[in-house]
């Protein structure tokens, strides 16, 4: 956000707090933390919290004073002449960037599994059980607990191999195998891998028409070519899953 | 304590601003600490706040706001300028609705009433961005007719008289008849405009039936004219070289002339010259020594020069002339035409070329370092294409008319003797000194210059003057807080003053005044329309702060603008705005509940959630 000050982009920086604290704070983190019904709140996670919203009332008092000003005297008690209006904002820090990759990786992970259950009309009350083939098994320990609160899983275990009679989903590079109260109908999730397939395929195709296209790799600036290219090869190593995925059904 | 159902905007507004005051948060002194500077574009003292003011004043609050969270001494000087032409227009039509002719007072009265005007509404604008949240120093605030800036205005117009950078002239000059004042060249903004173009025929003298064709869009000036003008190698009137021609319906006699100056494929390739009343006529008279006639009261109705038609208005007598020449077989015919015509910026009335003596900047003198300033970066402009704007205007830069016939605003310090003789100085006593000093003998009795200045003539001193710096230079303000940081303002006054401001800095303070400069886009309805009262697309922004809130209207205007682009307003983004306050506070209520019930506990599940809320503030930086 510092660029976005220094090039008067403040628009672009209203929007990434916006989104920050509509999206990421109010439909994710708050989600997340959020106690079960007349549970206790976690001290820690409780302290957190009303840190995490204070400094978020911060970037955004210079665009919306009085209601941060209000916010930031209703999350505590403040000795006079501890107002958000002279309040210091922390300095940027460094970025914990492997933090941030797997705050997105749970989104997506929850996203993914939630779409599933949609897909397969699993209703929000029932629990699934949840088996992860992943070559990076590490990645999700961190996760499971919140993961498995936010897809309602009774259990979440991690295999080398496709487990028959589930649901396959794909998310990233890694296979989710879905087992539900109800028997699922594999007909049906045949037909949403297919589905899924084609659309990969008809993805690849516009992008190797992108790439193959002289003017645009001659023109277009490096990172765009890069990111095409990066498209491609993700796309064929979903391509390849699904296949993997069909095969295991038949 | 329970929380209200929804964010309640008008509560938290007034009691939070009133505590930043009590607390004086806003307020500034020098310390040790960097300073972070802006001087606010003051707005028009009897303003109201629009939706242009809400961008720009939002913006900078945002810079300010957020200089000051960062340890830095920010500072953010408010006040109004005197607006001259706009200010004495509303006074002259309270007057006018109270049965007083401005004619019928004399400057002091007229002036008293003036500043009666401005203690009861100037001041209200100041009020309404309290409303707003800005935060501004309040104990800084200024007005350019205040005594110490009156004054400081009038030392630097003797002290560039006096370096030979301010002189007297006859000269073309814009004359708003409405207003019935000068204008200088930026504050006409040229239209294109549907007209007529009139072919006429004058007949040539001593022939009965030879004629010359002449094609014009103003025939009501025909009184004016003081020669018809061919191009000397133009064949169709090679024959008439020499001869003279004579005016329809008033019959003077007026030569022909030639001068390559004349296009020969437009209209007839023959031109009428009427110097009093064109810009290119007058210097082509000039040129030839042709006689002036102007044929205009200050008002644009025709006076007695012009000998038919006395006393109607100029378009008027544009319709009424037609059916004269018509009937005296001189209309040939009539074509549809298009071209730009100039018009007040302020009144909106068609400017007519007047020539007039005034008083004027020799601009080439003084913009030199304002010109280097800007091409080489030293004061940085977003966006960066009003660089190359800036750069042309000032490349070709015309001297600036400085006088208004007009009271409201600083009299004019030159001193005239009977005879026209004048000094330029502050107070009469002064003048009458250096009237002696010129002219070796007393002045019997000498008169002030009845004109005012330019308002922006006050206004270019501002950034340093708001600390002042021309009247006590080198004080501990203006040491501390000049160069100010950023200059927030709309493109629509780079000249009127961000240029002049640039030049003022150097010349006064050899330093720049600001070292970058913020252009907003210009605030547009969702048809792209330009905002504005006659429009009746311009929304009552207090009643949309009433409505929705300040933080949702600041939210509105900035989430619609897109960096240095006109930006497309409408209301559902004050809507978005309020959603969001919501949003906000609905989260809130749920942090409140928990508040409650925090366990004990302090569980390992817990770190590594907040690990994960970690990130929620991780990824803005």
């Amino acid at each position: 956000m510092d660029g976005q000050y220094k090039e008067f982009r403040l628009s672009e920086a209203l929007k990434t707090i916006y989104s920050l604290i509509w999206d990421d704070f109010c439909s994710w983190y708050l989600e997340w933390v959020k106690p079960g019904f007349e549970q206790p709140i976690d001290k820690n996670v409780y302290e957190s919290t009303v840190n995490c919203f204070e400094e978020l009332m911060l970037l955004l008092h210079p665009f919306m004073p009085f209601i941060t000003e209000e916010i930031y005297h209703q999350l505590r008690e403040r000795a006079a002449g501890d107002d958000i209006t002279i309040k210091l904002q922390s300095a940027t820090g460094d970025v914990d960037s492997a933090l941030i990759a797997q705050g997105q990786l749970l989104k997506d992970l929850i996203t993914g599994i939630r779409d599933v259950r949609n897909k397969q009309q699993i209703k929000p009350k029932e629990t699934i059980g949840l088996s992860i083939q992943t070559e990076n098994a590490a990645a999700y320990n961190e996760l499971l607990s919140l993961f498995s609160k936010q897809v309602n899983a009774r259990e979440i275990s991690f295999v080398t191999a496709a487990v028959p009679g589930t649901i396959t989903a794909v998310i990233g590079k890694d296979k989710f195998y879905l087992e539900a109260e109800k028997p699922v109908d594999t007909g049906n999730q045949k037909e949403e891998l297919l589905k899924e397939l084609e659309y990969q395929k008809g993805f690849l195709v516009a992008i190797d028409k992108k790439l193959g296209n002289e003017r645009f790799v001659q023109n277009a600036k490096p990172e765009v070519v890069e990111l095409e290219r990066r498209k491609k090869a993700d796309a064929e190593e979903k391509i390849r899953v699904i296949e993997e995925s069909l095969a295991s059904l038949l | 304590m329970e929380l209200s159902k929804n964010f309640e905007h008008q509560a938290a507004e007034s009691k939070w601003y009133q505590l930043w005051l009590d607390q004086r948060y806003f307020n500034s002194t020098p310390d040790d600490r960097e300073p972070y500077t802006v001087v606010i574009p003051p707005p028009n003292v009897t303003g109201v706040l629009h939706m242009g003011h809400c961008l720009n004043n939002t913006i900078q609050d945002i810079l300010v706001r957020r200089a000051r969270m960062q340890g830095k001494n920010a500072c953010w000087v408010p006040g109004t300028d005197h607006a001259s032409i706009a200010t004495e227009a509303k006074v002259v039509q309270m007057l006018r609705e109270r049965g007083i002719a401005k004619s019928s007072l004399s400057r002091e009265e007229f002036l008293t009433y003036a500043w009666e005007w401005k203690e009861k509404y100037g001041g209200i604008i100041l009020q309404q961005l309290k409303k707003l949240g800005c935060s501004l120093d309040w104990d800084r605030t200024h007005f350019t007719m205040d005594p110490a800036y009156y004054e400081s205005v009038i030392s630097v117009f003797i002290d560039l008289y006096n370096k030979g950078y301010i002189y007297r002239g006859k000269r073309m000059i814009n004359w708003d008849v409405k207003a019935k004042t000068a204008l200088s060249d930026e504050e006409v903004i040229r239209k294109e405009t549907h007209q007529k173009l009139y072919f006429l025929n004058y007949k040539i003298d001593g022939s009965d039936t030879e004629t010359i064709t002449i094609a014009t869009v103003r025939p009501e000036t025909i009184m004016g004219d003081t020669a018809i003008c061919v191009h000397p190698k133009d064949e169709r009137y090679a024959h008439l070289h020499g001869k003279f021609a004579i005016v329809p319906l008033i019959n003077r006699r007026i030569p022909i002339i030639t001068d390559d100056y004349v296009a020969m494929d437009f209209g007839t390739g023959a031109l009428k010259v009427t110097p009093a009343h064109d810009t290119n006529d007058y210097q082509l008279g000039q040129k030839h020594g042709l006689e002036v006639v102007d044929i205009f009261n200050e008002d644009g109705t025709l006076n007695t020069d012009a000998q038919i038609l006395i006393g109607e208005d100029r378009f008027d007598a544009r319709k009424k002339i037609i059916p004269l020449l018509e009937a005296a077989g001189q209309l040939l015919k009539t074509e549809d035409y298009t071209s730009e015509v100039g018009y007040s910026e302020r009144t909106d009335a068609v400017v007519e070329p007047r020539l007039s003596l005034q008083w004027w900047v020799d601009m080439k003198k003084i913009s030199g370092p304002a010109l280097s300033a800007v091409v080489d970066d030293e004061i940085k402009f977003y966006p960066v294409k009003f660089k190359n704007l800036y750069r042309h205007w000032m490349e070709n830069i015309k001297d600036w008319c400085i006088s208004r016939q007009l009271w409201w605003g600083q009299q004019i310090p030159a001193w005239y003797d009977a005879d026209g003789k004048f000094v330029v100085a502050a107070t009469e006593v002064a003048a009458k000194a250096e009237y002696k000093k010129q002219f070796g003998k007393e002045a019997s009795s000498l008169k002030q210059d009845e004109d005012c200045l330019d308002t922006w003539f006050s206004s270019w001193l501002w950034p340093f003057e708001v600390f002042n710096g021309y009247s006590n230079p080198g004080n501990k303000d203006v040491e501390y807080y000049y160069p100010t940081n950023t200059l927030v303002t709309a493109p629509e006054i780079i000249f009127f003053w961000v240029a002049r401001m640039i030049m003022a800095g150097f010349e006064y303070k050899q330093e720049k005044p600001f070292s970058e400069v913020y252009f907003t886009g210009i605030v547009r309805d969702k048809q792209g329309r330009k905002m504005s009262k006659s429009l009746g697309n311009s929304p009552d922004l207090l009643e949309l702060i009433d409505r929705y809130g300040a933080d949702a209207c600041r939210f509105g205007i900035m989430i619609a603008s897109p960096a240095g682009n006109d930006l497309l307003w409408d209301e559902s983004s004050n809507e978005q705005g309020r959603n969001f306050n919501n949003k906000i506070w609905n989260a809130l209520k749920l942090v409140k509940i928990w508040e409650g019930r925090v366990g004990s506990r302090e569980s390992g599940v817990g770190s590594r959630e907040s690990g994960v809320g970690r990130l929620c503030c991780e990824m803005v930086c």
